[in-house]
This record gives structure tokens, sequence and C-alpha cells, in this order.
């Protein structure tokens, strides 16, 4: 008697550190976020919490000290404070905040930059022209006023361009580098030009091939939709733009003397637009050309060295992000603000795992969080929070953050030095703030078990032996995956190291079976399974005299054929 | 917050006040009208469970 079941998540009797899922073609397993949203010490959008707390922009947020600077989709800018206690006082809030053209305001924003030498803050949106340009310096010095007047024009950058809006859907188009404020049009107004504007004196350049590194080819293709991104340890900003796949890196970025370095991503065979989002350079100290770019339905790990005397980049890695039964592409979002992990005011990245490269939501897509496994070059993550089972009870964590967009969660520090981890997003739980310990930051709960059952045969007969057929599952480096198999519902366990074709015979009688992976793994990697279809149980039952080791046996192995007609 | 009628009532109503905003945008998104919708169905559905 021989029967196959599915290991469904339905049949899922314990999880521990771990999230399953079945939706949409996807059948996971994944490691959980040690973050959850009853581990935290705030979780709130109302009162203090309400209001720029639907941030929809990657990474569309400030940091200054123990101020944070929020940009909501629908629900204007914010000011807060972070308590020495973890919580936030909300210091001052306008829905409409943005100043639209000439005559309007607006209430719809994604993109903000700051000068912190100054305490001005800059704010703008894709979809509507204008900016606001805030005088912040009153909350420094302990107050909970900011100053906010129209400006002259509506364009926030107007010398041999007109930039009036920024970034595109919903990314950030904004950064700051020392004195100098880069922006990044929504429209091509800045045609194979990069400008900037100075924060002090309001002096604008349009930096041009007049700029280029000294050996650097040109650019040959105007992108626009343009994602910013600013290394601040290696003084480099990046135009990324979304249509036409190619990014322009400016070394020097906060100098009077920047240079233009071209880096064709399309010439490169990464396709012909830049639809994902985000940059991340895993080293930017020993290897500050190694970094992960977004590209067309990937996200690419690259090597720019060679595009500083004119050559094409070299591809490293692609993590695609159709790859069924991935599907986050496009706009899947990969990456970090900041690339340093030791800024004490702000980080993002993961202070002992700088590797980890987090992976946040996007157009309810990767609601979860997911992350880059940089062994197997796939991006790891269940698509949705819908038809999900997971472990809410270990160390307190609850169900995971859900979120349709949202960033990495990032580290800022009260006024008396107090490490918090902050997360922020929109719908679900990113209407709001969720702020947790520095002991349970930004990594992976790493160790996980899944535990599966209870499998049967008819007249309950006993169970001898179990083949399992295991679906897409991916161990990285350092990691290890252990599967046990009992015929007892779990009185006792064997290892399974059955390969593929063969089985595993049980060395205990019984009739229930269950089956139990064990994963070990770290803050940064853990082994999972992406697949598109459950795993395998084929078991049964052995004649008697099969299982009489004293008797020699073989099997015999016979083709059966088909009758000839 | 658990998954209690009240959360999925209140994200009901954060999603149907999002799909009015974009749907009075000068140029409405579709991606995100597409989203908020999908999420308003789910909302529902989790509501009638509850209720």
């Amino acid at each position: 008697m021989i029967k196959t079941v599915e290991l469904a998540r339905t049949n899922i009797q314990r999880i521990v550190g771990a999230v399953a899922n079945d939706y949409e073609g996807q059948r996971a397993i994944v490691p959980q976020w040690k973050r959850g949203i009853s581990n935290c010490i705030v979780s709130s959008g109302s009162g203090d919490y309400d209001g720029g707390d639907r941030v929809i922009g990657f990474m569309s947020y400030e940091v200054d000290g123990d101020l944070l600077i929020t940009t909501g989709w629908g629900d204007g800018i914010a000011y807060r404070r972070l308590n020495n206690d973890g919580t936030l006082t909300k210091l001052w809030h306008d829905n409409y905040g943005l100043y639209r053209d000439t005559t309007s305001t607006y209430n719809h924003l994604h993109g903000v930059a700051i000068h912190k030498a100054t305490s001005q803050a800059v704010f703008m949106s894709h979809n509507v022209n204008g900016y606001s340009l805030m005088d912040y310096s009153n909350l420094k010095a302990g107050g909970t006023t900011v100053v906010n007047e129209r400006p002259p024009s509506q364009f926030v950058f107007s010398s041999g361009a007109s930039v009036d809006r920024m970034g595109t859907y919903y990314t950030n188009g904004l950064v700051t580098a020392g004195d100098w404020l880069y922006v990044g049009d929504y429209d091509a107004s800045h045609y194979k030009k990069y400008p900037r504007r100075n924060w002090r004196t309001g002096e604008e350049q349009l930096l041009d091939t007049s700029n280029n590194y000294p050996g650097s080819a040109s650019v040959d293709r105007n992108g626009y939709r343009y994602t910013l991104y600013y290394d601040e340890v290696n003084d480099r900003v990046f135009y990324n733009s979304y249509y036409n796949g190619n990014f322009m890196v400016i070394v020097d970025a906060s100098t009077d003397n920047p240079k233009l370095v071209w880096c064709d991503a399309s010439d490169a065979g990464l396709g012909d637009d830049g639809y994902e989002d985000g940059l991340f350079v895993p080293d930017p100290v020993n290897n500050p050309n190694l970094l992960v770019m977004g590209c067309n339905s990937r996200n690419a790990y690259v090597d720019i060295t060679p595009c500083f005397t004119g050559s094409t980049l070299t591809v490293l890695k692609q993590f695609y992000t159709e790859s069924h039964p991935a599907r986050f592409g496009n706009l899947h979002r990969a990456g970090t603000k900041y690339q340093s992990i030791n800024n004490d005011e702000h980080i993002d990245k993961n202070p002992n795992f700088p590797d980890l490269c987090p992976c946040p939501a996007d157009r309810g897509r990767q609601m979860l969080d997911g992350w880059l496994d940089w062994d197997n070059s796939k991006i790891v993550g269940v698509y949705r929070y819908n038809n999900t089972t997971e472990d809410t009870t270990s160390n307190g964590r609850g169900r995971s953050y859900r979120a349709d967009y949202s960033s990495a969660p990032f580290r800022m520090r009260s006024a008396n030095g107090t490490p918090y981890w902050i997360k922020l997003g929109y719908g679900f739980d990113g209407h709001g703030f969720r702020v947790w310990t520095d002991d349970i930051g930004n990594g992976l709960v790493g160790n996980w078990e899944v535990e599966y059952g209870t499998y049967t045969l008819d007249g309950n007969a006993n169970i001898d032996f179990v083949n399992l057929g295991l679906v897409d599952h991916y161990t990285p480096s350092g990691c290890s995956l252990s599967i046990y198999v009992s015929n007892n519902n779990g009185s006792t366990w064997e290892l399974y190291t059955a390969s593929d074709d063969d089985h595993h015979m049980f060395n205990s009688t019984g009739y229930q079976l269950r089956v139990k992976y064990v994963a070990s793994g770290q803050e940064d990697k853990a082994p999972y399974k992406l697949a598109s279809a459950f795993d395998t149980a084929t078991y049964g039952t052995l004649y008697e005299s099969v299982k009489d080791v004293t008797i020699p046996y073989k099997v015999t192995r016979k083709k059966i054929r088909g009758r000839k007609k | 917050m658990d998954e209690t009628l009240e959360y999925w009532q209140e994200k009901l109503a954060e999603f149907q006040e999002a799909l009015e905003s974009e749907q009075e945008m000068d140029i409405p998104n579709d991606s995100m009208l597409k989203l908020l919708k999908l999420e308003i169905d789910f909302c529902t559905k989790e509501i009638k469970i509850l209720s």
C-alpha cells in the first residue's frame, strides 16, 4: 500500500521562526524577521503617530539627530522627535505642506532631502509640480515651529532645465551631498545632464560631459524618472532612471569638482530600462565599486570599475524579479538609504551582517519584506501576506509587519543616544510607526522549523518507508537544512537522508507520518523554499517478509509495458 | 495589531479613502488603483468572515 500526499500549508502542525505561504502560484517557506508586530515598543498610527505616516516612498524620510522627518502619500509632511523611551512626539505636521505650482498646496508626496548644516528640508512629489523649502532650525533648538514659505516659483531647479517634479512612482529623486542638493526629474527636462543646487547660496549647476571623469564614456542615452541615491562613504550620487536602463555615478559629489562616470547597464546586457529600485554597496570601504543596482527586471550586482576607463560595467550576479515564483518586479526595492554601518546617528544596514540587503515592499508585493540570497542569486520573500501561516508566539513577536510599500527599517538615536529601529510604510501596518529596540534590530530569526502531518494509510496500516519529493529548497552557505521523519506522530524522529529516488526505511513501528524541516541560519541568511509546488511525501507498507532482515531479498524493478493494440 | 474585525474595518476605511484620493488625481496611477481595489476586496472578505 503506497500513498502520495502534499506537504501543504494546511498540514502544518507546528511552525517556529518561519512563514509559509501558498498564494498565486507561490509555495514558499522563508525565515521570519526578528521584528514583529507585537515585540515593538511603538505600534501606532494615531495621536502623535498620525500625519506624515503613510510613507509610500522608497527611503522618503530623513533623520537629523533625534528628529525624524517623513513624507506621506495623502497625509503630508511631519517632524517628530524620538524620545529616550523610544516613543515619538509629533512636533509639526501639515497635511498640505507641499506648495504646488504657484497657487495651491498638495498632500501626496514622497520626495525629501535635508541639509543638516542649515536645518533646511526640501519636499516634492512626482505627480504634481512644485516644491517646499523649509527651515526647521527651531525644532533643532527644541521648539515646535517650522518656517514654510511659498517659493518664488514652482521649479526647484531652473538653470538650463526646469525641474518641478522629481523621482518616479514612488521613489525619492532628491539627495544631499555636502552643501549640494541633487535633483532627478520625473520628466526629461535635464536631458543628459545632472542638476544640483547649492543649499547655502541657491547657485544652480547643470553637470554635463564637461564634468566627465577623465576616461569615462559620455552619457549616450537620456534617462528620465530618476531615483537618486547617495553613497555617503564614498561621496557618490547615483542617478538611476526608470526609463533607459543606465545610471550615472557622480563622484566627489559634495565638492566643487564633481565628476561623471557613465555606467551603461544596457550595454552590459542588463536590459534597456531601470525598472527596479535600490542601491546597495556591501563593502563600501574596501570594494566601493561592487554594488547592487536596480536594472531591468532584475537587481544586478555589478562592478563599475571598468566604467571609470570608458568600458562597460561587469555583471557579477543577477537577482531576477520576475522569475517565477518570485514575481516581485517591476519597481522591486532592494537596498539601503545609507551604505555605512558606522554612522552613529543613522544606519539602515545590519551592523553585524552588512551583507544583508533588505528588499522592502512595493505595490503590495514582498509585503513582509525580503532579502537577497548572495549564494543562489535569489530574492527571498513571500509574495503577499495572504494565505500565510507563521510563528506568532516565539519571543513575543506576533505576526509579521506587512505593508504595500515600505523602506528598510532604520536605526536612529534619541537625545541620550539610545538606539531604536523604526519602520515606515504605506498600507496596512504602514499607516503608522513601528519602533523596536536595538536587540531586535533588522535581522532574520535564522533558525526555523516546520512540521507537517499527520498522514496515515487506509485502515491505519503501518508506515514502513517514506520518500520525500523536495521542490526548490535553497540553502545559502554556512546554513543547513535537516529533514526528519516520524511514523509514530512525532514520538520519535529519524533523520531523512535518502537521495531523490530512494526512500527512508523506518526503524520504528507506527502508522502516523510526520515530516519536520529543521533549518539553521543566521541574521542575514537562512535556508528557504521558493517554489511553485508543495513538497510531497510518498509512503507505504512493506510485506513482512521484506522487513525481515534475516531473509535476503531483492526488489525486482520491472518495467510495465502497455499492451500493443 | 491583531487581525480583529476592528482591524479590518480600519484598514478598509484607509484603503477606501486612498482610492477616493487617487481617483481624484489629475493623472491617476492605474497600478495604484488596481492595488487599492484589491486590498479593499480582501478587507471586505475578512470583515464578512468575522461579522
